[in-house]
């Protein structure tokens, strides 16, 4: 089902919120939220989530509301089980364009093979103890799947792979076309292999949050390191090898990096499959990220490539 | 020959776009009249209720049910509603039972 709101009469400047069926059977069933911003048909922001209801009984109603929250620019779907009001999902956009309300909505059953009936369909006024909930909302998302580069990302030897839909580099400087605020949780993925080592002990790369500390990893260990501090809050040793353990003809689950800090004080910085838990400084906003390799092993040393793909940079207001 | 066919496409490109202006034109000043119509409306049943039920324009695939107010859609089925509100937060809810089958009952 699509709730689809139109800002012009043309349609041209939409909000779209769509519930879509994934699964269903007799116990529970599974589905996507989806809530995007169209303009001139071209997808300007957005979110999606997903979700289970486990049903009781025979109620199959899924209650679905769709909020203004103009105070913070905040729009947010949200699905919720009849019968069991603790299942609730929902998901958010923040966007200044759509910043009045909207002229109506058309209403699209998008789901096959089914019947759907809608009831209860009013407009209301938000309760005055209403608190819209804190959303995650995407800053960078980059898939690679051309050769052309996301808003903000600049590398002096990023070449993109054709066949395998990445980036080949040793160096890239991500500017956050939104800045992430001082307590304010974020998190950074992105499947990231290099193509060589370094030798032990030497930094195969550094990832730099700037302002916040460096994410240093090489053969013997993952580490963090604050801003202006001359020493490391922490660090997981190991013992790596080769190279091939990120990436055989498609990334590995140690390629998968995560770095998440809570907004409070706890920074989780996951990656080859090791997790390290240190203290950050959340006062400190977080405007780019910067990443660089050091020199492989070889005879004549090169800066190590790596390859990146699926860059995620989101926050959660 | 050519020339003459020409002229008549001419003529014929003028008035369709002057039916397009004047068809674009009638659905502006329909829909302002509508904006005006409820944003009344919802006023006032917001004031006395705190919610205004919506209005449906019913397209193909899906049918009124003026009985409990529900709406049925067959898949591809849609309506359009008109929403005229001078609430800047609102919230717009509307309960969905999704049932296996292709068909209206």
């Amino acid at each position: 089902m699509i709730f689809s709101y139109f800002f012009d009469l043309e349609k041209k400047h939409l909000l779209n919120c769509e519930f879509q069926l994934m699964n269903e059977d007799s116990q529970s069933m599974t589905f996507n939220l989806i809530i995007e911003e169209v303009l001139d048909g071209t997808v300007v922001k957005r979110e999606t989530g997903s979700g289970r209801f486990n049903f009781s009984g025979n109620n199959r109603n899924i209650n679905l509301t769709r909020t203004r929250y103009s105070a913070e620019n905040k729009w947010i779907f949200e699905a919720v089980y009849d019968a069991d009001n603790s299942q609730k999902y929902a998901v958010g956009l923040i966007s200044q364009t759509l910043n009045q309300n909207p002229l109506g909505m058309d209403i699209k059953h998008s789901t096959s093979n089914y019947r759907a009936v809608l009831r209860g369909n009013n407009l209301a006024r938000l309760e005055q103890s209403y608190v819209p909930p804190i959303i995650e909302q995407t800053i960078v998302r980059a898939p690679f799947n051309t050769p052309t580069l996301p808003k903000g990302f600049t590398s002096n030897s990023a070449q993109h792979d054709d066949e395998l839909n990445l980036m080949r580099l040793s160096d890239f400087h991500q500017l956050l076309s939104e800045t992430i605020n001082p307590y304010t949780r974020f998190m950074i993925k992105m499947n990231l292999a290099p193509l060589s080592l370094s030798p032990i002990d030497e930094n195969i790369f550094v990832l730099e949050l700037e302002g916040i500390g460096f994410v240093t990893f090489s053969q013997g260990s993952l580490k963090f390191r604050q801003t202006g501090s001359s020493y490391d809050e922490d660090n997981v040793e190991h013992h790596l090898n080769t190279p091939e353990a990120f990436f055989q003809d498609a990334f590995l689950s140690p390629s998968h990096m995560e770095i998440e800090g809570d907004g409070l004080k706890n920074l989780r910085i996951k990656y080859a499959d090791l997790e390290l838990l240190v203290p950050y400084n959340a006062v400190q906003p977080l405007k780019s990220v910067r990443f660089s390799t050091g020199l492989n092993s070889e005879e004549e040393p090169a800066p190590i490539v790596c390859l990146l793909d699926n860059l995620l940079v989101t926050h959660f207001i | 020959m050519i020339k003459s066919r020409l002229q008549k496409d001419i003529e014929l490109e003028k008035t369709l776009s002057e039916i397009l202006q004047s068809l674009q034109k009638s659905y502006k000043e329909s829909s302002d009249t509508i904006q005006a119509y409820l944003l009344e409306l919802s006023k006032e049943e917001i004031n006395r209720g705190n919610f205004v039920a919506h209005l449906f324009g019913i397209r193909e695939r899906a049918q009124y049910d003026e009985n409990n107010k529900s709406v049925r859609f067959e898949y591809g089925g849609s309506v359009e509603v008109p929403i005229a509100v001078n609430l800047d937060s609102w919230k717009d809810s509307s309960q969905l039972t999704l049932t296996r089958g292709e068909s209206l009952q």
